[in-house]
């Protein structure tokens, strides 16, 4: 169950199987990001693969002397593409693989273009998702849904990637989706009916335990994406934006030219594997220890006096590069991350929201939100932020006054744009749409444990909130995922204790929810969980989503104006 | 990770694609069957744009592979040959090491020194040949040189491991020599007469040998004995000392050319964004320089109009003035 193994075996064998001689690996806009994902240029440059070219790029010459490795989605343009392609052959033999299940009918327009016969291997490799980290895969879509419906394409791909995720893992699994939302329904049937479709496909070898499949709606826990986070990997989203694994600094104030922009990938940085899931703190101290493991290294460098010490120092130059690279990158990072947190009181603004989200106490927060709202060095979007997260906390309060910080907002210069998100996170999945306890106050039984919970005091005021995500896991693991509110697809039912558990987070998974699922699968014995979702969000991107799907929807909330 | 093959599939497709093609290029001429003489000159032109070998020879006399591709064969069955020699050379390491005869093998010596040099030799070579196809890399079109960068960098990093991998064997060989070295001092004492630095066992001997002249006959004889081991020794490590600097040269010529792992430019979609940029870039220069030219033989229409205007108006003045 690691999905960036799975999609880097499909590269190594593809490459592996056009056999030796010089290769030019042609991909799509989407293959270029899922193979940039798993290889680096310098590792798949020793594979014989000398050149990386895009179907859709117009600059491609001819070069007989090269084999030609297609990755490609089945989709129709790249059908035609190849098609163009194969009437007019740049390279020598043609090494086809798709993304995804293609049409025979597609298969054959193919064929019938390929009048000189270049094409030697046809076949279909299920990589079709970004593999973000071996638990963890998405495909990068925003804007999958207008109301409350799919929109048709992000349906079509997001099943597609699925099945994918599930080929490449081998597993055909029992399916459970959420109840409440009619997205997750449409998405499971889909899901159901492509499984039996390609039954010979999904022939697997028979485990004890089916996998299980379960499908969710962000709807249900809006609260997540816009919380500040302070682990690594999800402080680095938050702040700094990572786009598949890679984060641009250009915006960093003095920042030199090959920083601008860097890579945070666990497959080739060590120190970032070890730390991404660190919490602010620790990075501070591990990366003051890589300091001085390197200041030791570099002293041990500058003096080269005799033969000796040269051929040390020349056997150890290469490492010493890379991590000298590895240096510069990471105390860039984490300098231009406590700059923020500096500049912006991050740190009032976290606590505010933790509080806010783990306690309610309605007084205590709204003072608080006030005297942050009038602090003019928190960030717009920070205080955005508080004021919906207030708003979806307490949307049934009696005294609630999400009028009055509305106001304080506009007050303070804050855009009418970001204003009116206020409203539409509401809209989206205010208490209405959500079908569980988000804030835990209905349930008695959730009610007592945050009341030992208090009594016992937090470890880390910064990190109290926990995700809906690992209750719900939590709860299917030990068997006790209500089935009225996340009925199976078809009458199978899983009696033991499920193993092997795929969860697809309709609207975005987060960064949190990621590292969430990655300390579930350290502590518990025998469970591997991989988390998907349409796209990994942050602040920034969810509010995207939220407009996409809110606008041109009637409001609900009709009257209502703020 | 599940797969699916459309090998056969297609194949079956194209074969059925490429027959009806043929039926129907011959029913053609038979539909069409008046105009005898017209049809045979259209089934020729058609024939022939669609026989495929006319298309591939057309396109290979076009498009020869660049010339460094031969080079870069040339290079890979070089490395072949290194790490053959390489394994060779340790296991003849190891004989020397572990079973020291007292005869101390002149021709083991001899052996590992021949094959010493000859790595170092191929090593040499494969880094001119790295330079080759760098400098001929930097002809031909944009794509070629992409090319021919990418390959480069490829070798230069095959050969980097190999020569680290070749270092790190010849200094642990010249350790292991160094410490049985210091192992034998043990048991010839006298050694310590040398004094402690070896370098200069040459003169320094010499003057050793005049200041300690109340030796007796035995004891001079064992530092003569031993003196003749000293040197040997010294020659062999100097000669293992020689072919590892000979190598730090070639790591620092191709040092320049790798590509650094694990930063942006290690990325397959940053270079390929790269270059479509450029591209992109290319062409808004074109239409830039296109507008300028444009802009330019409009200026120069108006200037000449101008010239003339000014010219028609002194004729007319002087006409006119004449008058």
């Amino acid at each position: 169950m690691n999905v960036v193994l799975a999609v880097k075996q499909y590269v190594t064998k593809m490459v592996d199987d056009s056999g030796q001689g010089m290769k030019v690996l042609l991909m799509d806009k989407e293959t270029t990001s899922i193979v940039s994902m798993v290889y680096a240029q310098s590792e798949i440059l020793q594979k014989e693969v000398y050149l990386f070219e895009r179907i859709d790029s117009s600059a491609r010459e001819t070069m007989k002397h090269l084999k030609c490795v297609c990755f490609l989605r089945p989709t129709k343009e790249n059908v035609d593409l190849l098609q163009q392609e194969l009437r007019s052959p740049k390279y020598g033999l043609y090494f086809i693989y798709f993304s995804n299940v293609i049409s025979r009918q597609d298969v054959k327009v193919l064929a019938e273009a390929d009048d000189q016969e270049v094409v030697r291997e046809v076949q279909e490799f299920y990589g079709d998702y970004v593999a973000v980290s071996p638990h963890l895969f998405s495909f990068n879509i925003v804007g999958h849904c207008q109301g409350n419906n799919w929109v048709t394409p992000a349906l079509t791909r997001s099943v597609q990637g699925l099945t994918a995720v599930l080929l490449s893992l081998k597993k055909c699994p029992m399916i459970r989706f959420q109840n409440s939302s009619e997205m997750a329904r449409r998405m499971a049937d889909n899901v159901r009916q492509v499984i039996s479709k390609e039954a010979s496909l999904f022939d697997f070898r028979r485990t004890d335990v089916p996998p299980v499949l379960l499908i969710l709606d962000r709807r249900d826990d809006p609260v997540t994406p816009l919380l500040n986070q302070w682990t690594y990997q999800a402080m680095v989203h938050e702040l700094l934006e990572i786009s598949n694994n890679r984060i641009s600094l250009a915006s960093v104030p003095g920042i030199s030219k090959e920083l601008k922009e860097v890579v945070l990938s666990a497959e080739h940085d060590e120190f970032y594997a070890n730390n991404m899931y660190a919490n602010f703190g620790e990075i501070g101290v591990n990366i003051k220890t890589l300091m001085e493991e390197f200041q030791k290294k570099s002293q041990g460098q500058s003096k080269v006096e005799s033969i000796q010490d040269m051929k040390a120092f020349l056997e150890n130059y290469p490492q010493f590069k890379k991590m000298s690279g590895t240096v510069s990158k990471h105390v860039t990072v984490v300098g231009e991350l406590s700059r923020l947190v500096g500049a912006h009181n991050l740190l009032e603004v976290s606590e505010t929201e933790q509080e806010l989200v783990c306690q309610g106490d309605h007084s205590l927060a709204l003072q608080k939100i006030r005297s942050l709202l009038a602090n003019d060095n928190v960030r717009d979007i920070d205080k955005l932020r508080l004021v919906m997260l207030y708003a979806l906390r307490f949307e049934k309060h009696s005294n609630n006054d999400v009028t009055g910080l509305a106001d304080a907002l506009a007050k303070k210069g804050v855009s009418e744009k970001l204003r009116r998100m206020v409203g539409a996170v509401v809209d989206y999945a205010g208490s209405r749409v959500r079908s569980s306890d988000l804030f835990g106050s209905k349930d008695a039984i959730t009610f007592t444990k945050k009341f030992f919970k208090g009594l016992k005091g937090v470890e880390n005021v910064y990190t109290q909130h926990n995700t809906l995500l690992q209750e719900l896991l939590d709860q299917l693991i030990k068997g006790r995922l209500k089935e009225a509110s996340y009925p199976y697809v078809g009458q199978a039912q899983l009696r033991d204790r499920p193993q092997d558990i795929i969860v697809f987070m309709i609207g975005g998974a987060t960064y949190e929810e990621a590292l969430a699922v990655h300390n579930m699968n350290k502590t518990i014995p025998g469970v591997r969980i991989v988390l998907g979702g349409t796209h990994i969000h942050n602040m920034k991107s969810f509010l995207d989503e939220i407009t996409h799907a809110t606008s041109g929807v009637s409001r609900h909330t009709s009257g209502r104006r703020w | 990770m599940a797969t699916r093959s459309l090998t056969e599939v297609y194949i079956l497709m194209r074969n059925n694609a490429l027959q009806n093609r043929h039926i129907f290029s011959e029913q053609v001429p038979l539909i069409k069957d008046a105009h005898v003489v017209a049809d045979d000159r259209m089934a020729l032109v058609s024939g022939l744009s669609t026989d495929p070998e006319a298309g591939i020879g057309v396109t290979k006399l076009s498009r020869l592979p660049p010339e460094w591709v031969d080079t870069v064969e040339e290079f890979q069955f070089d490395i072949t040959r290194i790490k053959e020699k390489m394994k060779e050379l340790v296991s003849l390491h190891n004989k020397h090491l572990n079973r020291p005869t007292l005869d101390d093998s002149i021709d083991e010596e001899h052996a590992i020194e021949i094959q010493t040099q000859e790595i170092t030799k191929l090593f040499h070579r494969c880094q001119r040949l790295v330079q080759q196809i760098n400098s001929k890399g930097h002809y031909g079109s944009a794509q070629e040189q992409k090319l021919a960068q990418n390959i480069v960098s490829s070798l230069v990093r095959t050969l980097q491991d190999l020569t680290v991998n070749f270092r790190k064997s010849q200094s642990s060989y010249l350790k292991k020599l160094q410490s049985r070295e210091e192992r034998s001092k043990h048991y010839f004492e006298t050694v310590n007469l040398l004094g402690p630095d070896f370098s200069g066992v040459g003169p320094e001997n010499e003057e050793d040998l005049l200041y300690d002249r109340g030796f007796t006959d035995v004891q001079l004889q064992s530092v003569e004995d031993n003196t003749v081991v000293v040197q040997q020794r010294e020659r062999e490590i100097a000669q293992i000392v020689r072919s590892i600097q000979d190598l730090n040269e070639i790591f620092k010529d191709i040092a320049t050319l790798v590509t650094d792992q694990g930063t942006i430019l290690d990325r397959i979609d940053y270079n390929i964004e790269k270059t479509s940029v450029q591209v992109d870039e290319g062409l808004k220069q074109l239409q830039k320089a296109e507008k300028y030219q444009k802009k330019n033989r409009k200026m120069l229409v108006i200037v000449v109009l101008a010239v003339i205007v000014i010219l028609l108006l002194i004729i007319l003045i002087a006409v006119k003035s004449h008058h």
